[in-house]
């Protein structure tokens, strides 16, 4: 189910009123019931996937609470081996069987019989990293078992963050289901004013960026330079209200329901170097690739060479991550050299750096991460180089959707850089009430009428 | 928290206010862009009349190369009323893009009318694999309950439709809420080609013509790669095959399928032609046909390479006229009438193209019309 779908709307009013009304003198029920609104939100889509999601949860509360009586250490290791080899095991057949196949059978000269028709659930890699990670701290030690399955089980399939994140830590969600969030009248304006920015970052910004982006990249190479400079600028902007807008409908609901979940973005094109982005981008996942694969392959503890080696293959498999493509694979591997290099031009460079060192920064980060964007948007490798090479072509076409991108860009670079969204939200939320509703029903109708037929999130395909 | 209620209250206010003005204003004219939209759907949506209880009734359902004025079952109403002794009616359940996963919705008002055959064409370029285009959620609104329990395992996330949907659809057979969805979809499209997202009114974008050419070839590869991939039991589009038959079986009506005609030529040309890949997807076909005691009729390269009028799979009048001829016999067969003694009895038609060829586009460029840009 998607949050910008008619089903959506009737089911979120649905289970609030249940939630709050109905059930509101047990806690215990609410989180029953929010486990199972949260498997129907699932199943919707494809009710046998929710067998998968269940198998996924089972596995790790299993493991965690087996982690929390094993005290010999070559028992946790395989209790943690079983945890890695299930999760990852459905994630690599769902996932990459495909791309596995179509690679690897031409080389064993194999027929297409290899070549399934998988079809990749919704959400997957988010809710197996999520459920992964918890086997980890426990075995870590820095996460005690959940005793509760009912709060496991929310854990891993609390609807506003199934499908797409942001990835929730164990040690930040699990505490919350403890005792009944408080949900506070300046929570639930805060959560309606990120649920409105949300969906017309989506909507209004990025669907309409979309519309052109889809034009130039559609016939790559064919249009001029500067279409493709203003297609890949589009991306940039799209991309990030697509996803970011997602995460904010998705932490918006769930502050309607007291919990809190962390932020995922936090104006990534204002970063002035590559490491600087990735602290800005996505950060529940970056987080996660930096706790659960970097420093576990040994950070930068190991020397020099072992660092950029690291470096290198956490952002290729963040790339795969992604995707199974050559195209996500380089996108990864451009990023971690990027890494690499700034890593070699010496650490701590940007404290020392004046404004204009920081705008110099800010703007050659921006150009290499839309360089990278073009890797990441192509349908393939071949179509990202006809991009790249248009680049050079000094012409430029004057389409109706170049007109509206132009314009939605130059809204969108403002909205990026301008007050930040948090100072939005509080300005809204210190308004009259009747003010801040003119202002969402205004915001419902601007979403209303941008509303495409299908407009789905980018992410969701990850 | 007492501030909460006055701000969705005053949302919801302002959003009923501003559609309310509207749709008092100029919510006349809205609609009637919301319901050219609907125009297709309406041509499935009809209710079956029998004119003459005297007759017999053959229920075509089908794409758009079903649809045409001039298409195969206007052929095949002239072929049908030639059949000796009796008088046959075919009635026409046919919009582009339709596939067995639109048949499977459309069936129960199909069967409501007791038809006395059903006629259903095996469009091989509506099995594609890639195929994410929704399902009409007004079609989806003529699944009875029971159906809809009966189809709660089929697999309708392929197309990106929900159970949830599936029963919000339902709201749509309330006619007040049909004319409030039919006026905003016409407010929803006002806004998209108003002046106020093309302020400077740039022409649309026309690809330069050695780009085209390309873009041609690549497209047809696409589209032909779609008719020469193999179909197996687990096809998506197969299971609603299965499940759209057996619908029919259930209601003791026969049934005629029959794989519509490929440019087989245009597919071997670009050597996307499989022979023991497409043996093997006919098979599947028929074994889902046979299995409902039904007819399987196949007609892959059932038509001459000049038969075509664009490589989308539409046919010209000749192709349309051979097909209706081949299919003749079977659907007397199905009737249980006497077959006809031959093809002399044909009453001829103006071999005139359809309406809507653009001749600019030129031959074996694929159609790109309204009608054509949701037809597989």
């Amino acid at each position: 189910m998607l949050f910008n779908s008619i089903e959506f709307v009737f089911f979120l009013p649905v289970v609030l009123v249940v939630h709050f009304l109905v059930l509101r003198r047990s806690w215990r029920l609410q989180k029953g019931f929010l486990v199972a609104a949260s498997y129907a939100f699932y199943m919707s889509w494809n009710p046998r996937f929710g067998l998968l999601l269940l198998l996924s949860t089972m596995v790790d509360y299993v493991v965690g609470l087996r982690l929390g009586r094993s005290t010999s250490v070559s028992g946790r290791r395989a209790l943690l081996l079983v945890s890695v080899a299930i999760n990852l095991g459905i994630l690599g057949f769902f996932k990459y069987w495909r791309f596995f196949a179509e690679n690897v059978a031409p080389v064993l000269g194999s027929s297409d019989a290899v070549l399934l028709d998988v079809l990749l659930p919704v959400g997957i890699s988010f809710y197996t990293f999520q459920s992964l990670s918890y086997s980890i701290d426990v075995y870590r030690g820095t996460q005690r078992p959940c005793a509760s399955l009912l709060d496991f089980m929310l854990y891993v399939a609390f609807f506003p963050q199934l499908v797409a994140g942001p990835i929730v830590r164990s040690s930040d969600f699990l505490p919350q289901m403890r005792a009944r969030p408080v949900v506070s009248g300046p929570l639930v304006e805060d959560a309606l004013a990120r649920i409105a920015m949300g969906f017309v970052k989506k909507v209004v910004l990025a669907d309409t960026l979309g519309e052109y982006v889809d034009q130039v990249f559609g016939h790559a190479g064919v249009l001029g330079g500067w279409n493709a400079l203003l297609a890949t600028y589009a991306y940039a902007f799209q991309i990030y209200f697509d996803f970011s807008g997602y995460s904010d409908i998705a932490i918006g609901v769930a502050q309607l329901f007291g919990v809190r979940l962390p932020e995922n973005f936090a104006r990534p094109y204002l970063a002035a170097s590559p490491r600087e982005f990735w602290q800005r981008w996505h950060i529940s996942l970056s987080t996660w690739l930096r706790d659960y694969l970097y420093v576990p392959l040994g950070g930068n503890r190991r020397g020099g060479a072992r660092t950029y080696v690291n470096l290198l293959l956490t952002m290729l498999l963040g790339g795969l991550w992604h995707g199974a493509a050559w195209n996500f694979v380089a996108w990864g591997g451009f990023h971690g050299v990027l890494l690499v290099l700034e890593r070699m031009a010496g650490p701590g460079r940007e404290a020392a750096a004046g404004p204009l060192r920081t705008w110099v920064g800010r703007a050659g980060t921006f150009h290499l991460v839309c360089a990278g964007w073009i890797l990441f948007r192509a349908p393939t490798l071949g179509d990202a180089w006809a991009v790249f090479t248009s680049l050079a072509d000094g012409t430029f076409v004057v389409t109706p959707e170049a007109v509206r991108a132009l314009g939605v860009l130059a809204l969108a670079m403002l909205a990026h850089a301008g007050r930040s969204a948090a100072r939005w939200r509080s300005d809204q939320v210190a308004r009259p009430p009747l003010r801040q509703g003119a202002v969402y029903g205004a915001l419902i109708i601007l979403v209303l009428l941008f509303s495409p037929g299908t407009g789905r999130f980018i992410y969701f395909q990850f | 928290m007492r501030r909460v209620p006055i701000i969705v209250g005053s949302a919801l206010i302002t959003v009923g206010t501003v559609l309310g003005v509207t749709a008092w204003t100029i919510g006349p004219a809205l609609s009637r862009v919301g319901d050219a939209l609907y125009r297709h759907r309406d041509v499935v949506r009809q209710t079956l009349v029998r004119h003459d209880p005297g007759t017999r009734a053959v229920a075509w359902l089908g794409d758009s190369t079903m649809m045409w004025a001039r298409g195969v079952p206007s052929y095949a109403r002239l072929a049908t009323r030639s059949l000796p002794g009796e008088d046959v009616e075919p009635f026409i359940f046919a919009m582009p893009g339709l596939d067995f996963f639109h048949f499977y919705c459309v069936m129960p008002r199909v069967l409501e009318a007791a038809p006395d055959l059903v006629v259903m064409p095996a469009n091989l370029f509506n099995f594609r694999r890639d195929r994410q285009e929704g399902v009409y959620p007004d079609l989806c609104s003529f699944q009875t309950t029971s159906a809809l329990l009966r189809g709660a395992g089929l697999p309708w996330h392929r197309r990106s439709v929900t159970v949830p949907r599936l029963l919000l659809t339902r709201l749509l057979r309330a006619p007040l809420i049909e004319r409030w969805v039919r006026f905003f979809e016409g407010l929803r499209v006002a806004a998209a080609e108003s002046a106020l997202r093309n302020p400077f009114g740039v022409a649309p974008y026309a690809l330069p013509p050695d780009a085209r050419a390309g873009e041609v070839e690549r497209r047809v590869r696409r589209h032909l790669e779609h008719a020469a991939q193999r179909i197996t039991d687990e096809h998506p589009v197969a299971q609603m095959m299965d499940a759209t038959l057996a619908m029919v079986r259930r209601r003791g009506v026969p049934i005629v399928v029959f794989m519509a005609p490929v440019n087989v030529a245009a597919v071997a040309q670009r050597g996307q032609y499989d022979r023991a890949r497409h043996l093997e997807s006919v098979a599947v076909l028929r074994r889902i046909t046979e299995r409902h005691g039904g007819t399987f009729v196949d007609l892959y390269g059932g038509t001459l390479p000049g038969q075509f009028r664009d490589l989308g799979g539409h046919y010209d009048a000749a192709g349309m006229r051979r097909i209706a001829m081949a299919l003749r016999p079977h659907v007397a067969d199905a009737l249980g009438i006497p077959r006809p003694a031959a093809a002399a009895d044909w009453p001829r038609m103006p071999a005139l193209p359809p309406k809507r060829v653009r001749p600019s586009r030129g031959v074996g460029t694929p159609a790109r019309s309204p009608d054509h840009a949701a037809d597989g």
